[in-house]
């Protein structure tokens, strides 16, 4: 009877994921795992309410609620490139985290003093956390100052797209592509978007196209290269498992500015439509 | 002689210089306002290019229907249909306008061949179209009750 709790540790140890590093220190905590079966999440400042048991916990699965982030950063590596999202502050009622369970004693022994309060259920507070997880469930997110990029606008080669409002019922960023000429982009495809006095510019020869209101009953195909908005609300986003995908659902975007290479729409109807050469 | 060349050097030179304006290109007239209440449309493709020195925006449709009329007003002509088709349209307007419009599978992409991006649409309709336009070329129409007026 005495092996089996060895036998416990034995095959647990057996199912953790290749380890290529880990390293921690103070409040700042930070665990490297390889393979692209993970993204990265930098946060600057963390707080969180622990609502997960010992048990979900050892098995990598962290629950959390009141959760308020400020200066985080994730990085997906997808497909041909890394989709990056800064975001300056961002707070979800609930969120859900699945990492290895090196991540999590990792992060235990890095705060050691908040182990007790987070495990009663106190709220605690980290700053400079890194966080390598494999997938990620918020609900209710609200973030402000988001950028999504791959990389920075290249003014002269992509379109740019400026709306006052952008509400999208479904979105989805699948991969990083590359254009022809190697520049990456990122696919999103989304579903009942509806844009309110919109502005499109295409690079020389200059297009513009305005319109007071644009939806979309279909499907959109938008190849992005980033995406800034000041104020977004979703009533849920999931960053997937491998592949990993970003899955968002009841997105509203204030005032977006969106750099992209390619607009596809299934079924698109204008109101007050204006298009003219603006060079 | 000589003397005779110098006093018509001035003459001459006004006399080239007049033919050197000839030779510019004329500014565009100004543009016919194009009014359409309703149109239907197959293959939409538009593009900013640039006609006789000026910036345009090209619209060519493989086929069009107006089935409500429409009006082409010129500064010495107007033009009304009660209904009208066409095929192959092609045309270079100042900027258009729509008050309504549905487009179906429409795409903003980059055209290798015209290195440039073009709109392109399989298929919709637009409402209350407006248009200035420079030229419009067609390859048939078809139309019921045609009155041109020279106004």
């Amino acid at each position: 009877m005495r092996v089996l709790p060895v036998l416990f540790l034995v095959l647990l140890l057996l199912s953790l994921p290749p380890v290529a590093a880990w390293r921690g220190s103070g409040t700042r905590s930070q665990i490297d795992i390889s393979g692209a079966n993970s993204f990265t999440l930098r946060i600057g400042k963390l707080t969180m309410t622990n609502v997960s048991n010992l048990f979900e916990m050892l098995f990598g699965t962290i629950k959390t609620k009141n959760v308020t982030m400020e200066n985080l950063v994730i990085e997906v590596p997808q497909g041909d490139g890394t989709l990056r999202v800064e975001v300056g502050y961002a707070t979800a009622p609930y969120a859900v985290m699945k990492v290895s369970v090196l991540q999590v004693l990792g992060l235990a022994i890095t705060h050691l003093s908040d182990l007790i309060p987070l495990l009663l259920g106190k709220s605690v507070t980290w700053t400079d956390v890194t966080i390598v997880a494999s997938s990620m469930k918020a609900q209710n997110l609200l973030l402000s100052n988001q950028l999504m990029y791959v990389r920075s606008p290249d003014n002269l080669k992509d379109i740019y797209i400026e709306a006052d409002r952008m509400t999208v019922s479904s979105l989805s960023v699948e991969k990083v592509v590359r254009e022809s000429d190697g520049r990456p982009s990122f696919l999103t495809l989304t579903s009942g978007m509806v844009m309110e006095n919109f502005l499109q510019k295409t690079p020389p020869p200059c297009m513009c196209i305005s319109a007071s209101r644009a939806s979309s009953s279909g499907q959109t195909e938008l190849r992005a290269v980033s995406i800034f908005s000041p104020t977004v609300s979703m009533a849920s986003m999931e960053i997937t498992d491998r592949p990993h995908k970003v899955k968002a659902k009841g997105v509203e975007l204030q005032s977006p500015e969106i750099w992209a290479t390619h607009l596809e729409l299934s079924s698109l109807e204008l109101e007050g439509m204006h298009i003219w050469p603006c060079n | 002689m000589a003397l005779q060349l110098k006093k018509l050097l001035p003459v001459l030179a006004v006399v080239l210089s007049m033919f050197a304006v000839g030779a510019m290109a004329h500014p565009l007239p100004p543009p016919a306002p194009l009014r359409i209440p309703f149109l239907l449309f197959e293959n939409l493709e538009q593009y900013a290019d640039n006609y006789e020195n000026t910036s345009v925006l090209v619209t060519e449709l493989s086929w069009m229907r107006c089935p409500s009329g429409q009006l082409l007003e010129g500064s010495t002509f107007l033009i009304r249909m009660d209904y009208a088709e066409g095929t192959g349209v092609r045309m270079l307007a100042e900027n258009v306008e729509s008050q309504a419009g549905q487009m179906g599978n429409l795409r903003l992409e980059w055209d290798p061949d015209k290195q440039r991006y073009v709109i392109r649409a399989d298929n919709g309709w637009m409402e209350n179209v407006y248009a200035p336009v420079y030229r419009v070329v067609l390859g048939t129409l078809h139309y019921e009750n045609l009155r041109v007026v020279l106004s």
